[in-house]
């Protein structure tokens, strides 16, 4: 599961340099996230630009990433292909999550 | 347009291959694999390239993947689990409007011998109580049609449609599609 991480303190990116986040590779993703958000910054974004598909266990793992952070620190997503933001969508997990549209807008946002 | 090849092989080594049907009209493709959630990654992809000779528009092969995967997903962690091998066979037969699987194994009986309902799961809660699971059946029901469960004999037989958002599959009409 390559992901990677970049961090100036107050935020953090997490990019997935992978097509796919399913079954397969769910609980590796949920774990390898926990171990590089645990340094506590308190935004969080989840840069899936690369990923062409999600299934239901890999949204899972972004479900359990985000309550990994605990109650103040924040797991936004960036980047949505087609697929995984019908995914997303058709779930309502749009309303649990703040969706970006790219990691640039994610980056203007959090910029202040 | 390449024709579909009439044999294929998944990595796992477990003989499959796509057979033309002898129906007009409709089009048939078979693949056999072993249990296995890195097997379901594999004939996913399989089933996707030969799908994508057939000009499925993106968001087609989108839904494709995402109820085939769900469904294959349940047998390989419900039907045999972890511990039991098994072989997992999808007939999947092209039409003019849509596709319709039927995905065969020979594991457990599913509970209650009926499917899920598929119904979202109560998103309304503090964040530390928000599901991790429970979704893929809902995804299933929002993306099928004419979905159904059979148990004959030691086997389980799940059948469903997937309608395309348009007509772009032309190989009844003879216009150069498959085959």
């Amino acid at each position: 599961m390559n992901l990677e991480s970049s961090d100036d303190g107050d935020f953090q990116v997490v990019t997935v340099n992978e097509e796919r986040i399913d079954a397969a590779v769910a609980i590796r993703f949920k774990d390898r996230m926990r171990d590089l958000t645990a340094n506590g910054t308190p935004h969080v974004v989840l840069d899936l630009s690369e990923v062409e598909f999600i299934d239901s266990s890999g949204l899972g793992a972004v479900v359990a990433a985000m309550k990994q952070l605990g109650g103040t620190r924040r797991l936004d997503l960036a980047g949505l292909t087609p697929t995984v933001d019908r995914v997303f969508r058709l779930t309502r997990m749009d309303s649990v999550f703040t969706i970006h549209d790219s990691l640039a807008d994610a980056q203007a946002v959090y910029a202040g | 347009m390449q024709p579909i090849p009439k044999q294929l092989r998944l990595k796992s080594g477990v003989p499959s291959g796509t057979a033309p049907d002898s129906a007009p009209g409709s089009k048939l493709i078979r693949l056999g694999f072993a249990s296995g959630e890195h097997e379901v990654r594999a004939a996913l992809g399989q089933l996707k390239q030969i799908l994508a000779q057939v000009d499925l528009t993106r968001d087609d092969l989108g839904t494709v993947e995402l109820v085939l995967g769900e469904v294959l997903n349940n047998v390989v962690e419900h039907a045999y689990g972890p511990d039991q091998p098994g072989e997992i066979r999808i007939n999947c037969r092209l039409r003019t409007d849509g596709l319709s699987f039927c995905v065969c194994d020979a594991g457990r009986a599913f509970k209650g011998s009926s499917l899920p309902p598929g119904k979202l799961p109560n998103l309304e809660c503090g964040r530390e109580y928000l599901p991790e699971g429970g979704f893929g059946w809902f995804l299933v029901h929002s993306l099928a049609t004419r979905l159904r469960y059979a148990r004959r004999g030691e086997r389980n037989f799940f059948r469903f449609d997937i309608p395309f958002d348009q007509e772009v599959v032309r190989a009844a009409s003879g216009q150069g599609a498959v085959g």
